[in-house]
């Protein structure tokens, strides 16, 4: 058991490639440490370099204290759970559990009981004497895990070990490693390109985006307070809705609509554009409000889809949508592989509302927005504007 | 035409193409054996008798006028060393290729092949020249030498696909478990890139087992290998049929056996199951 300290580390490729640019991280001891963000983000080069596959440029990464730039992974103590599992195809389950105890030079009755016991833990002693290609792609999860848990290091690093396990049993999955964590605590970081596996499972997440660090927080902190675009559009599902607006007096001006605004630090933005942000959540039905206080909007409806817990409504803002490297970034990562399309013109909002509603398709909408939810971003550099304020919020509550 | 015709004609032109093709490949093999046990006036008798008493007489004669063990143990020590010697350094090149080199380099490797496109006729003088120089002319260890010079694009050549198949990430494995490098390579690379150790084996074993023209113009009497020896059963009074029908198959039946035993070896692969 140990913490992590990965300082100013830079990865450049032969080729020039920066793939991990200035990260810092501080990694407590007994955490489950997320790095999320889009591939080619850098978090699995970062995650590699702290398990001393891929050597470091420049920085330095210490583990339980010790500075490890220049030590080979087997002088870690760390084990790593890979994304395709990475088993050894001509040894049994036994074996493979055994294997880096036998390296260590663990007393043979001690091997025995320590693999009888993980084996038994994650439910794969039934099958010990089994290779890998006898395997369901669920066991071989497991026995990967095991593999790792075995060994006792101070350390797991785990690259996106869920991604290969089809979508319900991915779920069962992320229980059942958060339940193995709390029983175990041994600090883990965990590599994945899904936001939802990182709100779900991180203690604390960090963002990660073409090597740089965006954020870092808990992930009830970056969802309340995103300190830039790029994390405000990745974390949450359905994602933040973005649209180009202009701060009047005490309002936000977008299309034909407006909402007020309290918060001061827009005060230096009067009479210029900036992206605002509001989430999915932050709409109601009007009807369905209690409070009348709230501000409201006149939409007209787009398409309407019944989740059954929720309706996700849609419909045009009505304003030119957010273009910067932030967004194109986002679009990027959830088309990938796919023609690319181009963002519409004008901005298209998804408003998530209580079933009860009642809408449909092409009729008008009063909406009931919840002004504690609104975003703002400056158009020229993606920072949130009174950021400062909102963070301090969290903490506090 | 029904597809069901033309599938059964596809079927049957197959099968009768490789029915001729055994024939080829068989029939002098079993004219070879049959000659084997025939007397002199037998063999040359056409067509060719079927129906004869077998006699072992030609095999007598083969170990009563030469020295057939000793070439022998010469073939078996050449092939075998050079065998074991080309596949070691075939693989840790492929390796190194494979897994030690940013960008693979091609022109490298072609290089590498390039050394078993000469002909081998080409470079038999300054090889003949090189051995004498050095005192290895007519030594087992010598034409043990050149064949590994022949040999080892051709292993470097096939191990280096087999490696490339066994995933980066099990080895990667294997290093965060407690293996250095050299390690990881002995207990996962080396056992999973078996079978094509086996393969690449067979196929320098039986370069190196019927090698012939440097065999004839590097070794004199003493190391003497079992296709030159063959030929001396081709004497001024003519072809001695029944000792060198008796002698060949002698030649040739090791090297079946060997790659029936191995087949089972080529054909399975071993990292089915490692990942995903």
């Amino acid at each position: 058991m140990a913490d992590v300290v990965v300082e100013s580390i830079v990865k450049r490729f032969p080729d020039g490639t920066v793939a991990v640019d200035d990260v810092s991280l501080a990694i407590e001891d007994g955490e489950f440490f997320v790095l999320v963000g889009p591939s080619g983000c850098g978090k699995s080069t970062l995650l590699r370099m702290i398990a001393g596959l891929e050597e470091i440029t420049s920085g330095e990464i210490r583990i339980g204290g010790r500075v490890v730039n220049d030590l080979e992974p087997r002088e870690r103590d760390i084990a790593m759970v890979f994304q395709d599992y990475a088993l050894y195809p001509h040894l049994n389950v036994y074996d493979n559990l055994a294997f880096g105890l036998r390296r260590r030079r663990t007393r043979k009755d001690e091997i025995e009981r320590r693999v009888r016991e993980v084996a038994q833990m994650l439910g794969i002693d039934t099958f010990l004497h089994r290779r890998p290609g006898q395997l369901s792609g669920g066991q071989r999860q497991r026995v990967a895990m095991g593999r790792a848990i075995v060994r006792e290091p101070l350390a797991f690093l785990m690259d996106e070990p869920l991604s290969n396990l089809d979508a319900k049993f991915r779920v069962q999955m992320r229980g059942e490693l958060l339940k193995l964590h709390q029983r175990i605590t041994t600090t883990t970081v965990y590599v994945t390109h899904d936001q939802v596996e990182a709100m779900t499972m991180g203690d604390r997440v960090a963002v990660l985006r073409d090597g740089k660090l965006q954020q870092i927080g808990t992930p009830q902190g970056l969802y309340a307070a995103p300190s830039n675009l790029f994390v405000a559009g990745f974390i949450g599902s359905p994602a933040m809705n973005f649209v180009e607006a202009e701060v009047v007096a005490g309002e936000v001006r977008f299309g034909d609509l407006s909402l007020p605004v309290t918060s001061a630090s827009l005060d230096e933005y009067a009479g210029r554009r900036i992206a605002l942000g509001v989430r999915p959540e932050a709409f109601e039905d009007a009807e369905l409000v209690r409070d009348a206080g709230r501000p409201q909007i006149a939409v007209t409806v787009d398409l309407v889809e019944h989740m059954g817990a929720e309706t996700l409504v849609t419909f045009d803002a009505g304003a030119p949508t957010v273009r910067t490297d932030d967004t194109r970034a986002l679009a990027a990562d959830l088309d990938e592989g796919e023609e690319e399309v181009g963002p519409p013109e004008t901005a298209i909002f998804t408003a998530r509302l209580d079933p009860k509603t009642d809408v449909a398709m092409g009729r008008s909408k009063e909406l009931a927005v919840d002004a504690e939810q609104l975003y703002f971003f400056d158009l020229e550099n993606g920072q949130a504007i009174g950021e400062g304020i909102r963070a301090q919020a969290v903490r506090a509550s | 035409m029904s597809s069901r015709l033309r599938s059964r004609i596809a079927q049957l032109s197959a099968n009768a193409t490789i029915a001729i093709y055994l024939l080829a490949v068989l029939l002098p093999l079993a004219w070879m054996a049959l000659a084997s046990l025939k007397t002199r006036e037998q063999v040359a008798q056409l067509p060719p008798l079927l129906r004869f008493t077998p006699t072992l007489d030609n095999y007598r004669e083969v170990f009563r006028e030469s020295d057939f063990p000793r070439y022998f143990m010469n073939s078996v020590i050449v092939a075998t060393s050079s065998t074991i010697v080309s596949v070691l350094l075939g693989f840790m090149a492929a390796y190194a290729f494979v897994r030690l080199r940013r960008k693979r380099n091609d022109g490298l490797l072609f290089w590498i092949l390039t050394m078993r496109m000469v002909p081998p006729l080409a470079v038999l003088v300054p090889f003949f020249n090189m051995m004498s120089t050095l005192g290895l002319y007519d030594t087992r260890f010598g034409l043990a030498l050149v064949y590994v010079t022949f040999n080892l694009p051709i292993a470097t050549w096939l191990l280096l696909g087999y490696i490339e198949k066994i995933p980066k990430s099990v080895e990667e494995a294997a290093m965060t478990d407690g293996c250095s490098r050299l390690a990881a390579m002995r207990a996962i690379v080396l056992p999973l890139a078996a079978p094509g150790l086996f393969a690449t084996a067979v196929i320098c074993l039986l370069l190196s087992w019927n090698e012939f023209a440097f065999a004839l113009n590097l070794t004199g009497e003493n190391a003497k290998t079992l296709p030159v020896f063959l030929t001396a059963w081709d004497t001024q009074r003519g072809i001695n049929w029944g000792p060198m029908t008796a002698s060949a198959l002698m030649v040739v039946t090791p090297v079946i056996v060997c790659a029936a035993i191995f087949q089972k070896w080529l054909v399975r692969g071993l990292t089915f199951g490692a990942t995903k």
